[in-house]
């Protein structure tokens, strides 16, 4: 599960690799993206057949949440399971999104120690790293 | 794209499409430990460190 992600890839190649309709923000390469910090996104154009990007903020927010504060835990989704779980549930099936990212993060207990270690696609294309930033009803 | 149509609603078809990516295309390789602090955004986190270092870290 990925906790911290990298988007060092500039917003003109993503928006040509995806085929986005244009948007008007611009993003500086980031290298330590943490959850509760907003990141680019691409959801499907309110009119149109193609992708737009936009910024939402990472993690999680059920519709019956009383407030924010869950969303730092709800970040990862696993593929077998989300369409099982109640707060992942409504969001794959009405409100998926892509999370552009060129490398992700994990840590390796060794000891008492813990390294960290990059996972980066090697042939230098793009992926989507998490499959789903959702946004709640509110479209927070 | 699929995944992204919002006239897809049947969740099954859905998490069809969800597929493990190959990790023999995934390179994995260690890192400086300050990736771990949130405030560390800088190329550094992600730049590839010698096991030399990370055997020193850990073992030295």
């Amino acid at each position: 599960m990925c906790g911290r992600y990298r988007l060092s890839r500039r917003k003109q190649i993503i928006e040509e690799y995806f085929q986005t309709a244009p948007w008007d923000d611009d993003w500086n390469s980031r290298y330590n993206i943490a959850p509760s910090r907003p990141v680019p996104v691409i959801r499907q154009h309110p009119k149109e057949p193609v992708g737009q990007i936009s910024s939402m903020r990472w993690g999680l927010i059920p519709s019956w949440a009383k407030d924010t504060s869950g969303a730092a835990r709800m970040i990862n989704a696993r593929s077998e399971t989300a369409h099982t779980l109640p707060a992942f549930r409504d969001a794959m099936k009405l409100r998926r999104c892509l999370v552009q990212g060129d490398g992700f993060y994990e840590w390796q207990r060794r000891g008492s120690a813990k390294q960290p270690f990059c996972l980066e696609v090697s042939d230098g294309e793009l992926f989507a790293l998490l499959w789903g930033g959702w946004k709640n009803p509110e479209g927070h | 794209m699929t995944w992204l149509d919002p006239g897809l609603q049947n969740v099954a078809a859905v998490t069809e499409l969800l597929k493990p990516y190959d990790s023999r295309f995934v390179r994995c390789y260690p890192v400086s430990t300050r990736i771990t602090q949130v405030a560390n955004d800088h190329e550094e986190c992600s730049r590839p460190i010698e096991v030399a270092e990370v055997e020193h870290r850990l073992f030295g």
